[in-house]
């Protein structure tokens, strides 16, 4: 095994990191994860592997058996990776391409790390109605890279549900989503007690009716940093987007939520919401949110939101008033404010509550 | 029951004084409402009787049967039998009605040192008190006040107010907002839940509700005091009159 670190492997591909100066990246400690050593740690025997999954160790991946309608493949790393508009993006040995076509199903892409593991797929959806599950896991001093590049046929539609959970490592995963005429995209993304956890997520709504909704919940305690960078991109008339994030933030916690919106000038009578929700339970935690909106089309609704406080003392005081005692006062309020994200995360909530109990 | 003495109190945040120097007295088995001009410290004093820490006793008490609550929290407050049936309830998402009133119903049970009532028969009783108050059964599977009109929250309190059984029941302004048929069914359910061992007091700025609940005292409350008390018929008197009337009458 050798200890390396991200800033090895950057000069190794003569790149650059991301630049602290750069608007998306200015609250991400970049050298902390630049100087963090990582071990690269040889591939240990793959777990057996479920249908329709894929497994990624490390910088490796392996899958189970698929259903005739889904195909992979390898091929080879473009010769030139880059930082574009500085994401870390290193070279790959390969790419998985990951194609739908009339499949109506589940996927599930599994992502661990020890060491360093970095995967670049390209999923292509035809004719499909897929619900996508990822599953982050790593330890501490390693590091997930993960490139995930949707593209969505006419008529599409495609979810994909992140669960990321008490990780110690650190993970920068990309997300570029490319939505056709009348398909679907929806994405909800959980960071439950993770200690580095940034996710970016581009989303070109190109043809008209295409749609996107975005959901994120984060849960930080001690020391977690959690990102959320998001940029919708609508590019076509009457394309709708939703946007709802929301964090429960504690004890020397970051967050940040950065969403842009921008409204191409021919992309009229769009119709884009974003909201994002952040509740501070304590003085220690911070939060940085930053809905964003750039608008070039004169007909349009596009509007956003932003709230960050602590639980409201009023509802803290009708539950009281009640007979409930401050802790479970403040656990029904809690869930009561995820509760909507919750929704989209469908039965993948496990983690999610033990997090929340954690919390309180 | 309850008994207020010279009661001084203050916005915590900014030591506003809110409550200056006021008695009242609640009697068990009576019906007591508040009358009084907006700004006179009406919802305060129902607040603070009821433990919210936006509101600072500075001076004076509130005892229970002969015991201060001053020390005590809200939750505290709640489970010695203090009711508060708000102006404008919370909604909670997520919080199935009947679920919520079962937490607190055996909150109360487990602080009398009393076995958590089983789900299935605290449901036959949460129908049992719908038909009394004929409050829709629809209410119980709905989320806490979520999607509720303003009358179906008002409502939902007096179905709280009827399962916890508290001895001391403050209704704040609960006829505000209220159809005629609801407010009907709000005063019919009031009736209902008086009994000898517990006390109500009605804070409201109209004499329609008591009309249907005909209390047994009536105290106008002005600039943080009680300044008269008398029978129904203050009520009306006040209701012709109007507060200008009434000042200038003093």
């Amino acid at each position: 095994m050798t200890a390396i670190t991200l800033a090895d492997q950057l000069l190794q591909h003569n790149l650059t990191p991301p630049q602290a100066n750069h608007e998306d990246w200015c609250y991400y400690d970049v050298s902390r994860v630049l100087a963090t050593p990582l071990t690269q740690a040889v591939a240990k025997p793959h777990r057996e592997v479920e249908p329709n999954t894929l497994y990624f160790f490390n910088d490796t991946c392996v899958w189970g058996a698929l259903d005739p309608a889904i195909t992979v493949t390898k091929q080879a790393a473009p010769p030139i990776a880059s930082t574009q508009n500085p994401f870390v993006q290193l070279k790959k040995d390969v790419t998985i391409q990951l194609e739908c076509q009339q499949f109506n199903g589940d996927i599930t892409l599994i992502y661990e790390a020890d060491g360093y593991q970095s995967s670049d797929v390209t999923l292509t959806g035809t004719d499909s109605t897929v619900r996508v599950h990822r599953r982050f896991i790593n330890t501490q001093k390693s590091l997930q890279n993960n490139q995930l590049a949707c593209h969505l046929t006419p008529g599409t539609s495609v979810t994909i549900v992140d669960t990321n959970a008490q990780n110690k490592g650190a993970i920068l995963d990309f997300m570029d989503v490319y939505v056709s005429q009348n398909a679907v995209f929806k994405a909800i993304n959980t960071a439950v007690l993770c200690a580095n956890a940034r996710f970016q997520s581009r989303v070109y709504l190109n043809q008209e009716t295409a749609q996107a909704t975005l959901h994120g919940l984060s849960i930080n305690g001690c020391g977690d940093q959690s990102f959320y960078n998001t940029h919708v991109h609508h590019n076509a008339p009457n394309t709708q987007s939703r946007q709802l994030f929301k964090s429960l933030n504690k004890n020397d916690s970051v967050f940040e939520y950065n969403g842009k919106v921008s409204v191409a000038p021919k992309a009229q009578q769009i119709d884009s919401y974003q909201l994002n929700q952040n509740i501070i339970l304590d003085e220690y935690a911070a939060v940085h949110s930053r809905p964003q909106l750039f608008i070039e089309a004169d007909d349009v609704q596009c509007s956003h939101g932003s709230t960050t406080g602590d639980i409201p003392s009023d509802a803290l005081f009708y539950l009281n008033s009640r007979g409930l005692n401050p802790l479970v006062s403040r656990s029904l309020l809690l869930k009561a404010f995820i509760q909507d994200v919750l929704t989209f995360a469908g039965d993948d909530t496990a983690a999610i509550m033990d997090g929340l109990d954690h919390i309180i | 029951m309850l008994t207020i003495n010279q009661l001084h109190a203050t916005i915590t945040e900014t030591e506003t004084p809110i409550i200056k120097g006021l008695d009242l007295t609640l009697e068990p088995g009576k019906i007591h409402a508040i009358m009084g001009p907006n700004g006179s410290g009406k919802s305060t004093l129902s607040k603070l009787i009821a433990g919210d820490e936006q509101y600072t006793v500075t001076s004076g008490d509130i005892q229970l049967n002969g015991q201060s609550i001053l020390e005590w929290d809200a939750t505290q407050r709640a489970l010695m039998g203090i009711f508060l049936a708000f102006q404008y309830p919370i909604e909670i998402p997520g919080v199935p009605n009947d679920e919520f009133l079962r937490m607190a119903y055996n909150a109360k049970q487990k602080h009398q040192g009393l076995e958590p009532m089983d789900p299935l028969v605290f449901q036959d009783h949460l129908q049992n008190v719908c038909q009394q108050l004929s409050i829709p059964e629809s209410f119980l599977e709905r989320e806490l006040n979520v999607g509720f009109s303003g009358g179906e929250k008002k409502r939902n309190e007096l179905l709280q107010l009827a399962v916890l059984k508290p001895a001391v029941a403050i209704l704040d302004e609960t006829d505000s907002g209220l159809d005629i048929d609801a407010l009907k069914h709000v005063a019919t359910g009031i009736r209902s839940l008086r009994q000898p061992t517990n006390t109500f007091l009605l804070i409201t700025h109209y004499q329609r509700l008591l009309t249907y609940v005909e209390p047994d005292y009536v105290h106008i409350m002005m600039d943080g005091r009680i300044v008269e008390t008398g029978d129904k018929s203050l009520a009306m008197a006040l209701d012709k009159s109007g507060y200008d009337g009434f000042v200038s009458a003093r």
